[in-house]
Formats: structure tokens, sequence, C-alpha cells
């Protein structure tokens, strides 16, 4: 079968946009109203810990600064939300804002001095904040906010409003709930990401002293990108308190930010797609991990659990082995078997412009995607 | 004494042979985290990668050795080296079957294949040896009575033999160590290839194999430190190292990830923040003693982003 091509932007690529996202929003619904409680509540996990992967994304796949650390904003926004919601009576909700504010505060203030670190370095640092945090959640002094070790716990009554058409489960109606606030939030990033805002970080990522020189502010789209992906993870963190009402010194810790980081790594870094993938992998691929490990045939029911480890390991190896960009890269490939997409550059060069400005143009476009 | 009138300092810190005994502690571990610290900085300069798989790959190897030495009987000065130039070949192996295919094709693809094989181990060491926690073979007697008193107390200072087992170990390693590099013609050459690896393979160094190189030589000295953690910490399971690991990469940042010097070094510092900052302030508390150590190093690379003695990179546009 020939594959079809669409110029990028054309009318036709828009109406299969619609109807790839129109036939996600029924797909979406569908799932909620049909699917049982027990798979809801992996539904629902996915849109929280897509939406942290994103914030990761904005951090390390654009803008190239490799942090582990996100998995501390993760577990304070649960906290936030959780403390807001059983002692102060909020509702879920109206706790975001304040998340996404308190999360974003913290993170530009730990994050404006980590500007001078670059590279592995960072990510070593990084890993500070994260075996801090479970440290800081059960110190004596905040044990009446935390909870301590024992963590806290935060029921939220979750229904449908009378207003609301269809027949869902309580679990069907978290999962609506997230799945869109996770679609408005990945609608801002990704909108954000096509314009000025992704080329910066890009830009960053791909060669600092370029993107310097072609007029990028390094210390202010670092902080912005530590800022915006800090307030993410939170989101992500407080959307997972509906589904999971516990939050513990361990919701921020060392097994959030490896969670955070392969569920980056394996959706596909630098992309908006992936950040989503990202999340169904973190919560689908130590599941299917479990249930292959209890089913194979020459384990007794003692070794199984520890062999769930074995074919976790296993399958991150070969998935990055198989698909390196990740599984978005992967299933690229497969839409380019049926569908292609053709991006036209504006047409700059091949214009008859001024001679000066075209010089500066092209100066620009060398220093800003060059590699180094 | 003025110091004494300070709140949240711990004033018993002042007695010599407390104090006495938290250094010789803390340069006990400090030597682990310093050995540690080197077969990240060996890996790093071969293939400019982290390997966080690196800790599991030693405890394996010192589970093997427990095997040969207790199951199987073997002399134990034969053990170590056989375990030492099988964990070369398996580093090695590693860097030529898992890291090299996916390096050009992904930015941080190796940090997933790494964190991947580092669940793997674990995993399997924990399979194939249990859970529960096992003594580990010494050469010598290495129990807590084990030692030399030196000041008798109370409170009394003791060097227990196993520290200077250590210590020494970790001084011939890093001297042979820099003796390979420095002075032999194969050191040379891994140089030249970690330096400019384009130019290295015009005058005619096997790059790729240097790489194998630095990989494996990673490996074998991380299976020694993992052989050394355990006599300190008289048991061991399948997570020995998880902590060693952690403080080797803060380590080894610390003293900057291209110097082998900077990692004794910031392995040394590193252990001795460990054991006496805590121990001086006491208003931190105990939960957040173990990341002390983390978060002064984390202030050190603020004010030097490369470490102590790292090298900037120089970068053309």
């Amino acid at each position: 079968m020939k594959a079809l091509t669409v110029r990028h932007g054309s009318a036709a690529h828009r109406t299969i946009q619609v109807a790839a996202y129109g036939l996600l929003a029924v797909a979406v619904v569908l799932i909620a109203v049909y699917q049982p409680d027990y798979l809801l509540i992996n539904y629902a996990s996915v849109a929280a810990w897509a939406v942290a992967v994103l914030g990761l994304n904005l951090v390390v796949g654009y803008g190239g600064l490799f942090t582990f650390s996100q998995s501390a904003f993760f577990g304070l926004g649960a906290y936030v939300t959780a403390i807001l919601v059983s002692d102060e009576g909020w509702s879920f909700l109206a706790t975001l804002p304040v998340v996404a504010v308190c999360c974003g505060t913290i993170g530009l203030v730990l994050g404006l001095p980590a500007l001078r670190i670059r590279g592995l370095y960072l990510a070593v640092v990084s890993f500070a904040l994260v075996l801090a945090f479970p440290s800081i959640a059960k110190m004596d002094q905040l044990t009446d906010w935390t909870g301590g070790a024992n963590g806290k716990s935060a029921f939220i009554e979750w229904s449908a409003p009378v207003w609301f058409p269809l027949a869902v489960t309580d679990r069907g109606w978290q999962f609506l709930t997230l799945a869109v606030i996770a679609a408005v939030l990945f609608w801002l990033v990704s909108n954000a990401l096509r314009s000025r805002v992704g080329r910066a970080l890009m830009a960053l990522r791909d060669n600092e002293t370029g993107a310097a020189v072609s007029g990028v502010s390094l210390a202010w789209w670092k902080a912005s990108a530590f800022v915006v992906g800090s307030a993410l993870a939170g989101i992500g963190g407080a959307m997972l308190v509906l589904v999971v009402p516990i939050v513990g010194p361990d919701s921020g810790g060392f097994l959030v930010a490896m969670s955070l980081i392969t569920g980056l790594l394996l959706g596909g870094s630098g992309t908006v797609a992936g950040a989503a993938l990202g999340g169904a992998a973190i919560v689908w691929i130590p599941q299917f991990s479990q249930n292959v490990a209890s089913a194979l045939p020459f384990l007794d029911s003692n070794k199984a659990p520890a062999f769930t480890n074995v074919v976790y390991g296993a399958i991150l190896i070969v998935v990055i082995f198989v698909m390196p960009g990740g599984i978005v890269s992967f299933l690229r490939r497969v839409r380019d078997l049926f569908l292609r997409v053709e991006h036209v550059l504006p047409a700059t060069e091949a214009q008859p412009v001024e001679a000066e400005s075209l010089d500066l143009v092209g100066s620009n476009e060398r220093a800003g995607s060059s590699r180094g | 004494m003025m110091i004494e009138a300070l709140p949240g300092i711990n004033d018993t810190v002042f007695h010599a042979p407390y104090l006495l005994g938290l250094v010789v502690s803390g340069l006990t571990l400090g030597a682990i985290y310093a050995l540690m610290a080197i077969s990240m900085v060996v890996t790093y300069r071969a293939s400019s990668q982290l390997n966080f798989a690196q800790g599991e790959m030693g405890t394996l190897g010192a589970f093997v050795v427990f095997t040969l030495c207790v199951e199987h009987g073997q002399p134990y000065w034969l053990v170590i080296p056989v375990v030492m130039v099988l964990s070369l070949m398996f580093g090695a192996g590693v860097e030529r079957g898992l890291i090299r295919p996916v390096e050009r094709r992904g930015a941080h693809s190796v940090v997933i294949i790494t964190l991947g094989l580092f669940l793997l181990l674990n995993a399997v060491t924990g399979i194939v040896w249990g859970v529960d926690p096992v003594t580990p073979v010494t050469p010598f007697p290495s129990g807590i009575t084990d030692q030399w008193v030196i000041m008798a107390g109370p409170p009394r200072f003791a060097i227990r033999y196993s520290a200077v087992w250590i210590w020494g170990t970790v001084a011939v390693v890093t001297v042979a160590l820099v003796l390979l590099m420095q002075r032999t013609r194969l050191g040379l050459s891994y140089r030249a290839a970690a330096t400019n690896a384009e130019s290295a393979s015009l005058v005619g160094i096997p790059v790729a194999r240097m790489r194998m190189l630095g990989w494996g030589l990673a490996a074998a000295v991380g299976s020694l430190t993992a052989v050394l953690f355990a006599v300190q910490a008289r048991s061991m399971d399948f997570q020995l190292m998880s902590g060693v690991l952690l403080f080797g990469l803060a380590a080894a940042a610390l003293g900057g990830f291209d110097s082998i010097g900077g990692a004794v070094l910031g392995g040394l510092i590193t252990g001795l923040v460990e054991m006496l900052v805590p121990a001086l302030f006491t208003f931190i508390g105990a939960q957040l003693s173990q990341v002390m150590a983390l978060l002064v190093i984390a202030v050190v690379l603020l004010v030097r982003p490369y470490g102590l003695f790292g090298s900037k990179p120089v970068e053309r546009v």
C-alpha cells in the first residue's frame, strides 16, 4: 500500500489531526463508561504520571538539563493537596493552582543556584534532593503536617455530578476528570513548545553558547523551564492523590525519580506525545513485568516477585535497544508507512531578500543549530 | 570555651578519642567511596558516560567471590584476581554489547540501559543468592573486636584491622591504576583516546578497544570495592552497594568526573563529611544525616561547577 502524503498544516493534515483527537476523546469516554473499576485506576494514574513526565520533559527533553529531582516536586504536590483536602477541607480542584504556585516557587528557589551546574554534575547534585525528600517528609518538626513515616491519607469524595449525561462510576469520573486536566495541560504546553519558547529551549539544549549568541537568555529560559517543570510535576503528584489517596515519604523518593526518568526516555524525550506514552509506560510496564514473572513456568511463587525486576530491567534494555528514540519514534515510523507528513520550511533563503538581513538570518541559524 | 556555649553543637566531639574514632571511620568509608569514584572516573574518561549499574556489577562480583571461597573452598588470594579478571571481561562485554550500539542513536539512551542493568542485576543477585544477609569472607579476623587499641579510654580509640586492610588496598589500587595510565603504552593510548578520539584513531590507536578497556577496568575496580565494603559492613546482601554507588557518584562529582586524584580526595572528603558533620551539629536530625554529605557536595559544586579538579570542557560553536 502506498503511503498517503499530506503537507504539514494543510487542510487535509488538519482534518486528519482533528479526526485523530476526536477518536482519542471518544475512546477516553468509552473507557470511562465501560471499563471495570480496577482498570480505571490504571487509566487515571496514567493521566497523572503523564503530566509529571511532561514537566520532566520540559526540563530534560527540551531544556537538556538532566535532573532526577522532579520526583521531589511530585511528592510535594501530593502532600500539599493531601494536607489542604484532609486538614483544611478544600475541594480537590481548588488545590491544583496552589500546588502549581508552591512547586513553581520552590523550583525557582532551588533551580536558580543550579543554573551554574551542567550535564552529569547536575544529575548527581539533583540526586541530593531525591534522597532528601523522604528524610525531610519524615522530620519530627513536620509530623503535624506530613504524618511522619506513616504518611497522610486523603480520601476525596468524587462522584459524577447530576448534569453529566452518561452513567459512570466514581472511578470512571475520576479518570474523566484527570484526563480533562491532563488534556488541557498538554494542549497548553504543546502550544508553547511550538512557539518561540520551544525553539529557545531546544537551542539551549543543543548548544548553549550558540543559543546565547543567538540572543537566547540562558538564565531566563533555564529558570523558566525549572519553574514550569516543577509546577507540572507537582500537579501530576496532586492528581495521583485523587486515585491513590495515600501520600507518604516515598511518594517523592527514589522510585518515583526512577519511574519518571524511565517513563520520559521510554516514551520519547523531547516530544509531547512521548510524555503521554511515558505515563502509560510507568503504570503498565511494572504490572506487565509482574504478570510475566508470575506466569513463568520454571519459577515457584516465592521467586516470582523478585523476578519482576528482572523482566522490568530487560524490558528497559530491549525497548531502548529496538527503539532508541523511545516508543514515540517507533510509532512515528509505523505511521509513516500509512501517512507521511511533509514539513515545508518557510522559504527564507530562496526569496530575494536584501543581502544584509539575509546574512544575519543565515549566521544566526547556523550558530543555533550546529552541535558541539 | 566559647564553642561549648553554642546551641546545636555536640561538644563531646572535641574529646580526642571520640573525634579520632570518627575520623578513622570517615576515612575508611571515604576510601571505599574513593574506589567507587575511581571506577566512575575511568568509565567517564573512556566514554563520557556514567554507569549506574556499577554498584550492582560489583555486588555480583562480591557474591561470586563468596561462592568460590565458601562453597567451593578455593583460596582467597586466588579467587580475588580471578574475579577481577572476570569482571574486566564482563565490563568490556557490557560496553561492546549494550552501550556502544545505543549510544550513537539517542542522547540519554545509555542512562536507561545502565538503569535497566541495575534493576536486572540487582534482582538476579537477589534470586540466585537469596535476600538474607551472609557473612563475607576475609583473609584475616575482622570482627568488631579485632582491632589495635591505641587509647585505652574511656572513651577508647581503636583501629580495626579491616580499616587498615581497606586503606592499604585502596592505596595499592590507586597507585597501580595511575602507573598504568601514566607509565605504560596502554595507558597512553587510553588517555589519548579519552582526550581526543578522532586524533587518536588517526595515529592508529584502537579507540573502540580503549573504551572497552575503560569499562572493563572500572568493573574490576568496582568488584574489589564491593568486596572491601562487605568486609567493612561485616555482612552482605543484594542491596550491598546501593549507598556506595550514590556516594561514589557524589565523590566523583566533587573531585571532577575526569580526575582520578580528584576522585580519591572527593571520596575521602565525602566519607569524613558523612561521619563528622551530623556528629558535630546535633540540630541535624537522624533522618537528614544520611543526605548531609550529598547536600554539602551540592553546595561545593555550586561554587565549582566542574568539581575540585575537573576540567571545564571547551566548546566550539
